[in-house]
């Protein structure tokens, strides 16, 4: 039977966090999927109008930056997920354009809205394996007053168990104060 | 740059903590900066030569003196 499982949750204060890790994931459950809850929104610390998101899973292996997505910073600016890393090698598409991601702002700073979306990891591979093997980022509503992501999907031939997952902001950017993540996964206690 | 912090959720226990990066953290974020815009750059160049080279390449169609249609039907 599969059972749907809480693993973990953060909430951003202040206005300084770049990061937020989910570490020390058991890697003795049979974890078959992860589903990650993310209510966000990013601000900038410069005038730059890039702004990016990165999810990283970290296997007991590697580091793999498996997403993340570009927006240009104007007003329903049509930005691009970038599945794969600069720094990632296994990762299939890597640097494709998979589908267009959009968030609204104003001047590079995302004040105007915050995006609610989820990001799944399905595993794959032997029994209690948890291999960082796919990525699929579903969709979210979006308007002119508030951020949200388009769907897209990739998939790594990393092999090993998944350890720490990552929601990176890129450079100069950081999570807007009261911003949530959730992290679950359904394991198979029948595998 | 304000300082940048971290936030760790040890999913093990569910102990959240949050402290700044340290220095091997601000060295790779910073390396990540640089590998990005690079990665960006090279994007944008490649993007602008390809257009460049279509424009080019549909000039000297129609100089030969084929018609908009035909050189659609011939690179389609």
């Amino acid at each position: 039977m599969a059972v749907y499982e809480f693993v973990g949750a953060g909430t951003v204060s202040g206005s300084t966090t770049n990061l937020v890790s989910f570490t020390s994931i058991s890697t003795s459950d049979d974890w078959k999927t992860f589903q990650l809850f993310g209510s966000l929104s990013l601000q900038d610390t410069s005038a730059a109008t890039t702004q990016s998101l990165y999810i990283q899973l970290n296997s007991t292996s590697a580091n793999y930056y498996i997403a993340g997505f570009v927006s240009s910073g104007s007003a329903l600016s049509t930005g691009v997920w970038r599945m794969g890393g600069y720094s990632q090698t296994s990762f299939d598409a890597q640097s494709s354009i998979q589908a267009n991601q959009h968030w609204t702002d104003t001047g590079g700073d995302w004040v105007n809205g915050r995006g609610t979306t989820s990001w799944t990891f399905p595993m794959a591979g032997a029994a209690t394996r948890k291999v960082a093997g796919g990525l699929t980022m579903s969709g979210a509503p979006r308007n002119t007053s508030a951020g949200g992501f388009d769907s897209s999907t990739g998939a790594s031939d990393n092999t090993d168990a998944l350890t720490t997952v990552n929601v990176k902001c890129g450079y100069t950017q950081y999570f807007g104060d009261g911003s949530h993540f959730e992290l679950y996964a359904i394991k198979d206690t029948n595998a | 740059m304000p300082e940048l912090t971290k936030l760790i959720v040890d999913c093990s226990t569910g102990e959240k903590t949050i402290r700044p990066f340290d220095a091997s953290e601000i060295a790779a974020f910073e390396a990540a900066a640089v590998s990005i815009a690079e990665r960006e750059a090279a994007e944008k160049a490649a993007a602008e030569k390809a257009a460049a080279d279509k424009a080019s390449g549909n000039q000297k169609l129609k100089d030969l003196g084929l018609t908009d249609d035909e050189i659609a039907a011939l690179t389609s």
